[in-house]
């Protein structure tokens, strides 16, 4: 493999240097935390910034505040393996813990971040390769290239959108807080994101994720589905992530939320809908299935062919309104065979 | 055997402490002064004209030594036919991973970074990606007309060259070999036959997925010597190899092996002539480590096969008939081991008619290598298959089935040979015993979750080679074994044992050495199953022969017959009389000193058997499959192994959990993708689905039996091979009974389950 490119590295010690080095070198630096996936993705040249400017120390970004009662603050910085171990999170916002719990391996679970994990490069069976293997095929307009290779033609990139915790913190109403030269705002996790597989986030580049909030929980029960060829390492190819809200065994509020489908966390907004005001029954539980299954629209540009990913979907989503409806074995909310 | 015999107890490997430890040096640890580190320029194209190689830029870069292309080598005749001669390309590409140039720098990196500058301007060519689409005829040819070029020795030493009769088919392009055996009628068997399962399988090429990638060091003396140190399974061949591609005599060249991070039939040779010729190229010492995506794009994969089978049987179970056609995807160089698969698919039942055609075919991708079991995997997998299939069709038990055709000891081989005495029958035997009490104890149905059980059985001829020995008692009475095999897989423990129950000393006085090819005795390759079986022959013999002479000496200085002494402890005493005792150390210092009188003790052994002692395992499987997403996992799984006699129990079992994850990787997960250009799309261990240990079975049974052997030491076959052969037929075969449909294609994908039981009921 090639090594890293060349690059000035700037090691922040507070956000407001990070913000300030950000701002002096514009499109040239780009911030690392954890490193997992950037890292990996320079030395196939797919990012080469001249300046990184470091996260991981900045006190600041680290952490866990708050409570399930009074919404949770989470630090960027804070680690996956951090987040996963939770007990607040793991009791409140179970899906997180989940999502969190099933990215990759434990050695990249204790390096990476959440912030990076909301922010991780989308992915495709045609730009996840070596440099040379791009070159060889010719490159794809991720980088470098100015075609899509998985639909010629296309004027936009398909890289999917390949976080776990993204789908499980939209589905659980998530805000972001962002800090950039313009000042520092918050907004709902899901206008983070863009349904474009190149300018997937919708912020600036100068803007740091801060911190992830967490609503009170309220009420709120939520579980996380990954599917993936292996049962530990791989990258999503599918997650299911519900948040419901029960009143015995009614429906008041709900979100479906669809990762690795599109180069965004997809709402299923329609199946969501269905559920509010009614009884969880296995009947319902089928249609909202379908329904939320219906927005799904894979592309063949990850692991399993597209017909599958989608039948996944129904399944997840179904075992996942049982679970949160406590309808047959919760055991299986993950998967029967993990 | 002495009631303290160390035969058949299980023993810790010698070398399980410092592995574990993390204390082992591997080749690629190697720092040698002055040392240079080497990167490869690896062609993007499956197959390409060499237009022309620029190395201006990159020889200008910082730290390198010099910058190599297949022109530049001292190499003595390069034959792009044989990739040893010709580790870089010469004119043509064959593969997309063919190295084309080589980059020596001071450090890695700067070799790595020169090798980014290398501009090589290729001509592309059409490629032949798939086999069968390979043997067309308007067929892109890999070998040029009259260019040979074969790569059987690793085959060979695996025991997995077989003799057979050249198939009878109008010869295609880029076939390499071919290979057949007739028997009776078969379209007449056939066309009587009341039931005949017709079938086509399909093995995926793929990778050995050892740990250590390959490494080789290599360097020069003053005088012009060469030294290699390398993370081989072959040390001599190695050598041979060597000397034989830079023109030099064998004794100018000394192969070492070190410590070796798992093989598995692939670590023969392939980077050594590389790095000694850049090594003479350069005067210095140089080193080639591959990376992960080296290793699968540019090593020796395991093949690619195709098998298309008709399978009759009369309505009593009784076969009538087998025709099969084989194709082995041979990648870029010749060694598929066709003949073997065909060998074996023909011989583990009884079939008074047969057909059997094997064809090897090149490809443009790379030459494959052996693999655990070479060509036996595949072949089991298919027959196995086809014979679950044809027990549920007349619905009977696929035990019974297997019991009623099994071959037994006179039965014929393809080849008109009879068999030795095999286990094949006790394994089956085992196995219904195994199955019984497996039953009984079946979890109850969880919602949503199909269960399935499985059998297969399989077995391995068993290698051969000769092999030499040599065993010296050191002045403090200890034993020093000195060998010149490769200990892939703990077999020097074994060679441990054996030394100290033949010469009768305790087993931590016994130490095994393997030695470079300087200094060791011959042994053969570490391959085909054969190092304990034949290397062990000479260990036993070697120390049978320093007990002798121990013997003597103290005959002599205890003034008593040899015949009237004995060895106990760390003492030869004269039988009944315990106080006139001599030490062994006593004995070792008076043939060791200045002025002594007795030769020193240099026991010497060495082996030739030319008789096989083929062995089987069987395997029984539950699988759980998720009903809706098709996701499966191996619950229990249950090996019987025939293994002659357990010199170690504990490393045969080993040997087998082993196998059993290799098994559920070819079963479930592993496949080298290449699209229609030849493009290897699973370069990474992230595309590339090697099992985690969340993928071996939850509960995992090792049953060791033994149908003993004349020809091994103290009864003992080889035991790597056997018990990975069967494991994939048996987990399709579960899978099979888990959803009611048949699996013809590995690996076998959650989402094929899921197609699959869709379509059931
Ligand atoms: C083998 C392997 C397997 C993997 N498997 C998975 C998986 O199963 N699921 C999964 O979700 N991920 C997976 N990953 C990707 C990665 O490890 C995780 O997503 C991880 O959480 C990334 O966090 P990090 O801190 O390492 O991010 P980094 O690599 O440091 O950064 C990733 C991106 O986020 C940006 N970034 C980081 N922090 C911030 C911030 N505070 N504000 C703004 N931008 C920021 C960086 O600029 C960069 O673009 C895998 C990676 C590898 C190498």
């Amino acid at each position: 493999m090639m090594r890293l490119p060349p690059f000035t590295y700037v090691a922040a010690r507070t956000l407001a240097e990070a913000a300030a080095a950000l701002a002096e070198h514009g499109a040239d630096a780009m911030l690392v935390a954890g490193g997992t996936d950037l890292y990996p993705n320079m030395k196939r040249r797919q990012f080469e910034p001249k300046v990184l400017v470091g996260l991981r120390g900045i006190r600041e970004l680290a952490g866990v505040r708050g409570s399930a009662r009074e919404g949770l603050t989470l630090g960027a910085g804070t680690t996956l393996a951090a987040v996963a171990a939770h007990r607040e999170i793991v009791t409140h916002y179970p899906a997180l813990a989940t999502a969190a719990g099933l990215v990759s391996s434990p050695q990249l679970r204790n390096m990476g971040t959440l912030g990076g994990n909301v922010c991780v490069d989308t992915r495709c069976n045609y730009y996840n390769q070596s440099f040379e293997w791009r070159r060889a095929i010719g490159f794809c307009m991720k980088k470098d290239g100015d075609v899509c290779l998985v639909a010629p033609g296309s004027p936009r990139c398909w890289a999917v959108s390949s976080s776990d915790t993204a789908p499980a913190l939209v589905s659980l109403g998530a805000a972001v807080r962002l800090v950039g030269g313009g000042g520092e705002r918050t907004v709902p996790l899901a206008a983070l994101y863009h349904d474009d597989g190149i300018e997937y986030l919708a912020k600036r580049r100068d803007e740091i994720v801060t911190d992830i909030l967490l609503p009170p929980v309220d009420g709120w029960r939520s579980a996380y589905l990954k599917l993936r060829r292996r049962g530990s390492f791989d990258f999503p190819v599918l997650g299911v992530a519900v948040a419901a809200r029960l009143e015995g065994a009614v429906v008041r509020d709900a979100r479906i939320v669809l990762g690795a489908v599109a180069s965004r966390p997809r709402l299923a907004e329609k199946a969501a809908a269905a559920l509010v005001g009614r009884r969880l029954t296995p009947e319902l539980i089928a249609a909202v299935a379908e329904l939320a299954a219906g927005p799904s629209k894979p592309l063949d540009n990850t692991d399993f062919t597209h017909p599958y990913r989608k039948k996944v979907t129904r399944v997840f989503v179904a075992r996942a309104l049982r679970a949160l409806g406590g309808l047959g074995d919760a055991g299986r909310a993950v998967e029967a065979i993990a | 055997m002495t009631a303290r015999s160390v035969i058949g107890r299980s023993i810790p490997r010698l070398d399980g402490r410092e592995k574990t430890a993390g204390l082992t040096r591997y080749a690629g640890d190697l720092r040698l002064p002055g040392m240079l580190h080497a990167r490869l320029v690896l062609s993007p194209h499956a197959h390409a004209r060499l237009v022309r190689i620029d190395t201006r830029a990159a020889a200008a870069s910082p730290g390198v030594v010099g910058v190599f292309t297949g022109r530049d080598l001292p190499l003595a005749r390069p034959d792009p036919a044989d990739r040893g001669r010709c580790p870089l390309a010469l004119d043509r590409v064959v593969f997309a991973g063919h190295p084309v140039a080589a980059v020596v720098a001071e450090t890695e990196a700067q070799a790595e970074d020169a090798a980014q500058l290398v501009r090589v301007e290729y001509e592309p060519l059409p490629a032949a990606v798939d086999p069968l689409e390979a043997m067309r005829p308007d067929a892109p040819r890999v070998r040029a007309a009259g260019e040979g070029g074969d790569a059987t020795e690793a085959l060979a030493a695996h025991g997995a060259a077989v003799g057979g009769e050249v198939a009878a088919e109008p010869a295609a392009p880029n076939v390499a070999g071919t290979t057949g055996f007739t028997r009776g009628d078969v379209e007449r068997a056939l066309d009587e036959a009341p039931v005949v399962i017709a079938r086509t399988y399909r093995t995926s090429m793929v990778h050995q997925g050892y740990v250590e990638p390959r490494a080789a060091v290599a360097s020069v003396d003053p005088l012009g010597g060469l030294a290699v140190w390398t993370s081989t399974q072959a040390l001599f061949h190695t050598r041979s190899q060597v000397a034989e591609a830079l023109g030099l005599p064998e004794h100018r060249v000394r192969v070492t092996a070190t410590p070796i991070g798992g093989g598995f039939g692939a670590k023969f040779t392939l980077l050594e002539p590389l790095a000694a010729a850049l090594a003479l190229a350069t005067r210095r010492p140089v080193s080639v480590v591959l990376s992960r995506t080296e290793e699968f794009l540019a090593t020796t994969p395991a093949p690619q096969s195709v098998f298309e089978l008709r399978l009759g049987a009369g309505r009593d179970g009784r076969l009538a008939a087998l025709d099969a056609r084989i194709v082995f995807d041979a990648g870029a160089w010749a060694g598929a081991p066709v003949g073997i698969a065909a060998l074996l698919l023909g011989g583990y039942y009884r079939l008074p008619n047969l057909r059997i055609r094997g064809f090897e075919v090149l490809t443009h991708k790379p030459g494959v290598g052996a693999y655990r079991a070479p060509g036996a995997v595949q072949a089991t997998f298919a027959l196995e298959s086809a014979m679950d299939e044809l027990a549920r069709t007349l619905g009977m038990d696929p035990l019974e089935l297997r019991l009623l055709n099994a071959a037994r000891e006179g039965d014929l081989l393809p080849t008109g040979r009879p068999w030795p005495r095999i286990g094949l029958v006790e394994c089956l035997e085992r196995l219904r015993v195994e199955r019984a009490r497996f039953l009984a104890m079946r979890p109850p149905a969880g919602a949503g979750i199909r269960r399935g059980v499985g059998v297969a059985v399989g077995g391995w001829m068993g290698g051969i080679e000769p092999a030499s020995a040599v065993c010296r008692l050191d002045r403090d009475g200890t034993l020093t074994i000195v060998l010149g095999m490769v200990d892939l897989s703990g077999a020097a423990t074994g060679m441990a044992q054996i030394a100290a129950e033949a010469a009768g000393v305790p087993l931590e006085d016994v130490a095994v050495v393997c030695g470079d090819t300087e200094s060791a005795p011959f042994a053969g390759s570490s391959g085909g199953s054969k190092i304990t079986y034949t290397v062990g022959l000479a260990v036993e013999r070697a120390a049978r022969d320093a007990r002798r002479q121990i013997l003597a000496i103290a005959a002599d200085r205890l003034e008593a017959a040899a015949e009237d002494l004995e060895l106990v402890g760390r003492s030869v005493r004269v039988r009944g009389m315990p106080d006139r005792a001599l030490t062994l150390a006593q004995l070792a210092k008076g043939s060791m000193e200045f002025g002594a009188r007795y030769e020193p003790v240099f026991g010497r052994g060495a082996s030739a058997t030319t008789a096989r002692s083929p062995a089987f395992a069987g395997h029984l499987v539950e699988v759980e499959v998720d009903a809706e997403t098709g996701r499966a996992r191996v619950a229990r799984h249950v090996v019987v192994q025939d293994v002659g006699r357990a010199l170690n129990p504990a490393a045969i079992a080993a040997q087998i959990h082993g196998a059993v994850a290799q098994g559920v990787g070819w079963a479930l997960l592993e496949r080298l993708a290449y699209d229609a250009d030849g493009q290897l799309r699973s370069a990474t261990l992230m595309d590339y689905a090697l099992p985690g240990i969340d993928a071996a079975p939850a509960t995992l049974e090792t049953v060791i039996l033994e149908v003993p052997t004349e020809h091994g030491p103290f009864g003992a076959k080889g035991v790597g091979e056997p018990p990975v052969v069967a494991a994939p037929a048996a987990i399709a075969n579960a899978l099979a009974d888990a959803t009611g449909a048949r699996f013809t294609d590995l690996p076998i994908t959650s989402e094929a389950l899921a197609r699959a039981l869709r379509a059931a009921p």
